[in-house]
Order: C-alpha cells, then structure tokens, then sequence
C-alpha cells in the first residue's frame, strides 16, 4: 500500500514512490517500493549535522530522527543507532508508514546548501539484511548571543 | 525538558525501550492508541538517548513534536480567491 502523502508513477524497473515535496532544490530521498512485499525500499540516507557552540545536532532527514551529542562522531552513532532500529522495527512488522516521514523542505534546502563530507554506508540488520549508502553534509549554525535582563516588580510599578 | 515531562504534555509512552552494546537507549515512543507495531510515523518515534529519561535539547523536543503534531497546513496550498 502506498502512503497517501505521496504520489506514484510507474517505471520499467518497477514501482518507484516519490515524496510530495519533489519541487525542492534537492532531488534525493526517493523511495522505492518492493514488487513483492510492497514495503518502501530506501535508496540511500541522508544525515544533515547542524554545529552549535555546545552541541552537534545530527538529522536523519529521510526518516526525519534527530540525534543530538557533544561532537560530530558521537551524534552520529547516536543517530545510526535510532535509525537502524526504525527501520529494522518497521521492516519486522512490515509497517510502511513508518518508513515515510520526510523532514520538512527547509532542512533538504540546507542540506543541499551545507558542506559535503565523506559518505559512508550503514549496515542494517533486516530480513534480507541491507546496506544504505549514507550521504553527509555539515552546517555550522550562527548562534548570537543574547543578553537578558528582568525588572523586578517593585521597579516595574 | 525531561524526556518524562515532554511525554505527559504530549500524552505519549514509550512502548519499548532497548539498551545498544554502547550503553546508549533506544527508545519507541508512541501516542498509548496506536495499532499498529511499529507505529506509524505520527504515531511514533525512535529516541536515541544516553539515559531511560533523558534531559531534552530543543531540537529533540522540536523533532518529537513535530511527530506528534504536524503542522496543520502540510499538504494543502492556500489559494488567493480575491484575485
């Protein structure tokens, strides 16, 4: 069964399932769906690492989980971790919906305009195991700081 | 936030919780009138943590409400009917 937030054509190879928001700059995060089991086939994953000034926030957007740590490496186990068990867990009860949740548009945009750095592939232990190639870019986020002050009530009045 | 504080506001649980080799947690959280297992994505999400009840940054909070409560206007487009 095909998730309603998503629009099919079909291809000589088989059934393929896009997002709706295909009009964003970013072409990846397509979909295909298995012929025999009609489970959504992921082609490849994308992690988008946001730098703060304490913290690196990592984005699977294709499932749309978020991992965050104290340095890139270990925000990104964390979200290996979150990821293959998603899809692991929605792959063993054969739930498709699962499988569907895109980040919003923004984060592609940025993803698309953040640094690429090298991919990767992620082993996951489904029933046929599978391999996703993982494609990595990184921001930096621009964290003004922002000074704060409260009038005590008495003052105030 | 706590992980615990933002589940009572949401009105979520977690459904199943799993310790990696790494000590870190993986943790299902769902809406309690799910039907299906794995929930489907609005009604569920995987929370990778170092601890069972985790102090929340912003964007984990922001992802799992987002989740949760989809904005109301995602997949409708607004037509400007005076002209």
């Amino acid at each position: 069964m095909v998730p309603s937030s998503t629009y099919v054509t079909l291809v000589p190879s088989g059934l393929r399932v896009y997002p709706l928001n295909k009009t964003s700059t970013h072409s990846v995060g397509r979909m295909h769906v298995h012929r025999m089991t009609g489970l959504p086939r992921l082609d490849a994953l994308h992690y988008l690492f946001t730098k703060k000034t304490d913290r690196v926030v990592a984005h699977c957007l294709d499932l749309d989980l978020v991992a965050v740590a104290g340095d890139i490496d270990a925000a990104e186990h964390r979200l290996d971790s979150a990821v293959k068990a998603h899809i692991a867990w929605a792959y063993a009860a054969g739930n498709n919906a699962a499988l569907s949740c895109h980040a919003p548009r923004e984060y592609w945009i940025s993803m698309n305009r953040a640094t690429q750095i090298a991919n990767k592939l992620l082993f996951i232990e489904t029933v046929p195991p599978m391999t996703l190639p993982v494609e990595k870019t990184v921001i930096v986020a621009v964290e003004l700081p922002v000074f704060r002050a409260e009038v005590p009530l008495a003052d105030a009045a | 936030m706590l992980l615990s504080e933002l589940l009572t506001e949401l009105r979520l649980s977690v459904v199943m919780k799993v310790k990696t080799s790494e000590n870190d947690w993986l943790l299902l959280i769902a809406k309690p009138t799910y039907k299906s297992f794995p929930p489907p994505p609005e009604d569920g999400y995987t929370l990778a943590s170092p601890t069972e009840n985790p102090e929340l940054f912003p964007e984990e909070v922001e992802a799992i409400k987002r989740h949760f409560r989809p904005p109301p206007s995602s997949g409708f487009i607004t037509l400007d009917l005076e002209g």
